[in-house]
């Protein structure tokens, strides 16, 4: 089910109802409630999928308790890599199997008919990456004896199943949520405000930003030969704002629709487009997933408290792997190394003296914001294209500027079937929407100062944003970009 | 009270009243954007609100999707036949879609005499989706309308009738680019919609052939709920005493030539009529199809090539006109 359906308009509200109307006074029910809301939900795509969620619940739940009345070192590590096989393993094969066996067959061709291996005729389940990545995080914590493990199998099946996060995150860590089931909820008027207010501001990033921007994008990147270097260029701007609207709306939605149910959810997003450095990108660039990566492979792996080269190795490690967890496709892969390569680069300059160190603060930081907009920017054409040959055709031809400007943005335009002022009202939107970054990073606009004003203000804005939701939003893009992952 | 019964009629008071307000404030703007848009005279939506608001009644009707709507030269059939003639082409609209007009047409005509159906090589595949359901959104409460989304897209009719405020959904920028028009017109005072091209909409482009590479042929589906569409909108013209004639719109030998069974759609559209009893005319062999100077591309007539064309079916129309006279 989508958050952007009528599917999910209507299953909501009677979620709602049942939650804070019928079963308020048992916390049990409550949580059967989710339990069972949120299988409906995943459900929706494919009830099949289920089958997937729910073995993948029972090991980690199994292995939960295990782990608590195990004393032996061995038999602990032979637990934990039960949870870690299993849930890789539905991993494997679902999304990477197909991948491995036809770069395989690629190189050594002949080894097809040695082996008599073919790729599976299977689908990605929904969200795979998402949950098997939080549960994987319970059974860890719980061998690392920093969480205690839960006894309540409803509990467990809720917070791996949570219906707000479960497909597109944010990847929850159990310390965090799995508390928040067992304590009683009461409903509070002020997180149907703060919730509303950012499934609302969700919403708008999605269908009126990231869904009209992706026709302008989509157009250019499946056909590069068509387009030259400003559209390159012009695709590949909009696309960063195209995913990261995609993305932050989702998990906007996502926190905006546990807070109604009593739920907080950590922060998956910290306007990373206004980041000075590669660095604090990924400080504030999908947040759980990055901070998963930290604490589950970087700092095993050593993190930076080993000899400089080896830190840098971590980080290349870390990257390529993050890049592969978004798709099993050698774009991503490449997506991810360069990220990795600009990081160590970037570490390697830190503490050099600075070029500008004259200049005023304020042009050097735009400079600098403008500088990791530029990597990023680049680095997502290699995330966006179909193919890798397509990804270096379009890194190969973006300065390739043989036709003037004017002609280049008519001819776009045209092919796009639709006059000038689109291509001037994406980028209005996106104007708009660093406006109101900006301001949320200054803390000039927030839920709280929007939940504060008197009611006629309120009702007026948020009216004012469902009728500009229903006006300028697509409903044609029936798909979030990070389903497939 | 407790403090979550306190919060519950909190949420009850806040929420019953927000509801009202964005309600009112929907129902408003639903209400107000299609008033305007039924009075855009903007291409389609202008063809559409001629016909829905009864402001038109020719005596020859010409109905079809693009290649009617490209190849059909209302004034110079007109002129040849002396006829009061109407090109109600709609853009990727096939028959089954455009029964809505036909119906509200036929309804109130009382000078129609011929209604000429257009047809391209697709009009006999099946269709299970509408196509931009939002030039007809203004008139959804319409019974014809109705009837006719839940005929093709029953999915689509349960949502826009049953679930409130679901045409914001449907409605695009066409729509509200009509209701702005239609607010125009509004606000100049323009009574009715003037079309000097009586619905013909030429183009004045070269050809270009869209053939995908030349080598792959396409296939032309038949499907029979497609034919019976055909079958029942003819029984229902005949029924008002209106005679239907088929035109089978010439195509590009190009454009023939690229589907391994453009005999097959020929066949069909043949035997279609000998079963209903209409004419049909079936241009695809005449010379017109052989000259790119005539065509925009391979289904399409240019400017040069309605005029043409036109011309040849006002003489084919002229025979049967004068043959219903002697009758």
């Amino acid at each position: 089910m989508l958050f952007n359906s009528l599917d999910f308009a209507i299953f909501l509200p009677i979620v709602f109802i049942l939650y804070w109307f019928v079963t308020n006074r048992n916390l049990t029910l409550q949580n059967v409630l989710i339990v069972a809301a949120s299988y409906v939900f995943y459900g929706w795509w494919d009830w099949r999928f289920l089958s997937l969620i729910v073995f993948s619940t029972l090991v980690d739940y199994s292995v939960g308790l295990k782990l608590k009345d195990e004393a032996n070192k061995f038999k602990r590590k032979v637990l934990l890599w039960v949870s870690i096989i299993v849930n890789l393993g539905f991993l494997g094969v679902f999304k990477y199997y197909n991948f491995f066996l036809d770069s395989l067959y690629e190189v050594a061709p002949g080894l097809q008919t040695v082996l008599g291996f073919n790729t599976l005729d299977i689908i990605l389940p929904v969200g795979v990456s998402f949950y098997t990545f939080q549960t994987l995080s319970y059974t860890i914590d719980v061998y690392r004896k920093k969480l205690e493990p839960t006894k309540s199998l409803i509990d467990f099946a809720a917070f791996v199943a949570f219906f707000p996060q479960l497909v597109a995150g944010p990847i929850e860590r159990a310390s965090h949520l799995l508390p928040q089931f067992y304590a009683p909820r009461q409903f509070k008027f002020i997180n149907l405000q703060f919730g509303f207010i950012r499934i609302l501001w969700g919403l708008f990033k999605k269908v009126v930003i990231a869904d009209r921007l992706a026709i302008l994008v989509d157009s250019v990147y499946q056909s590069p030969a068509d387009f030259g270097g400003i559209h390159f260029i012009i695709a590949s701007v909009l696309f960063a704002f195209q995913i990261y609207c995609d993305f932050s709306g989702y998990s906007d939605i996502a926190i905006g629709t546990a807070r109604l149910f009593g739920f907080k959810l950590m922060e998956n997003f910290r306007s990373p487009y206004f980041s000075k450095s590669l660095g604090e990108f990924w400080r504030r660039w999908h947040i759980s997933l990055s901070t998963w990566f930290r604490d589950y492979v970087y700092i095993p792996l050593g993190g930076s408290k080993v000899a400089t080269k080896r830190v840098y190795l971590n980080l290349m490690i870390v990257f390529v792997v993050s890049g592969f967890w978004h798709g099993a496709a050698w774009t991503f892969i490449i997506w991810g190394a360069l990220h990795g390569s600009i990081l160590i680069l970037e570490h390697l300059f830190t503490g050099r003296k600075a070029l500008f160190n004259n200049a005023p603060a304020l042009l050097v930081n735009t400079l600098k914001v403008l500088a990791v907009f530029s990597v990023t920017t680049f680095a997502w054409i290699f995330f966006r294209a179909n193919t890798t040959a397509d990804a270096f055709y379009i890194v190969q031809h973006l300065f390739d500027f043989s036709e003037p400007l004017a002609q280049n943005l008519r001819g776009m335009t045209l092919y796009l079937g639709g006059p000038l002022w689109k291509l001037l009202a994406s980028f209005l939107l996106v104007g708009l929407l660093l406006l109101v970054e900006y301001s949320v990073t200054k803390e000039k606009i927030s839920e709280q100062i929007i939940i504060k004003q008197k009611p006629l203000i309120r009702w007026s804005l948020y009216t004012s944003m469902v009728v500009f939701i229903l006006l300028f939003g697509s409903f044609e893009v029936d798909q979030f970009i990070y389903f497939q992952f | 009270m407790t403090t979550s019964k306190i919060e519950q009629r909190k949420l009850l008071k806040n929420g019953l009243g927000f509801c009202l307000v964005l309600c009112t404030v929907l129902f408003a703007l639903e209400f107000v954007t299609s008033y305007f848009v039924k009075h855009s005279s903007d291409a389609q939506t202008g063809k559409i609100n001629l016909v829905m608001q009864h402001e038109i009644d020719p005596e020859i009707m010409m109905f079809g999707s693009s290649v009617a709507e490209v190849g059909l030269d209302a004034n110079t059939i007109e002129k040849k036949t002396q006829r009061a003639t109407y090109n109600m082409g709609i853009d990727g609209t096939k028959i089954s879609a455009s029964e809505f007009l036909i119906d509200e047409f036929l309804s109130y005509s009382k000078n129609c005499e011929t209604v000429v159906i257009g047809m391209a090589f697709f009009s006999f595949t099946k269709s299970e989706k509408l196509n931009a359901p939002e030039r007809f959104l203004a008139y959804k409460s319409n019974p014809f309308v109705k009837q006719n989304i839940f005929n093709i897209q029953p999915a689509l009719g349960n949502k826009l009738y049953y679930v409130p405020f679901y045409s914001f959904i449907v409605a695009n920028h066409t729509y509200y680019k009509n209701a702005f028009y239609g607010l125009k017109n509004v606000m100049n005072s323009k009574a009715s919609f003037t079309d000097s091209l009586k619905g013909f909409v030429p183009h004045d482009t070269e050809y270009y052939d869209t053939r995908k590479n030349g080598k792959q042929l396409d296939y032309i589906g038949i499907d029979s709920s497609a034919v019976n569409d055909y079958k029942r909108i003819i029984q229902k013209i005949k029924a008002h005493d209106i005679q239907p004639i088929l035109v089978l719109m010439p195509m590009h030998i190009n454009g023939q030539e690229s589907f391994s069974n453009f005999a097959t759609y020929r066949e069909q559209a043949k035997k279609l009529s000998q079963e209903m009893e209409v004419h049909l005319y079936d241009f695809f062999d005449h010379d017109v199809t052989t000259q790119d100077k005539y065509y925009y591309n391979n289904g399409h007539l240019n400017a040069t090539g309605a005029n043409v064309f036109s011309n040849v079916l006002a003489d084919s129309l002229n025979s049967i006109i004068k043959t219903n006279k002697t009758k």
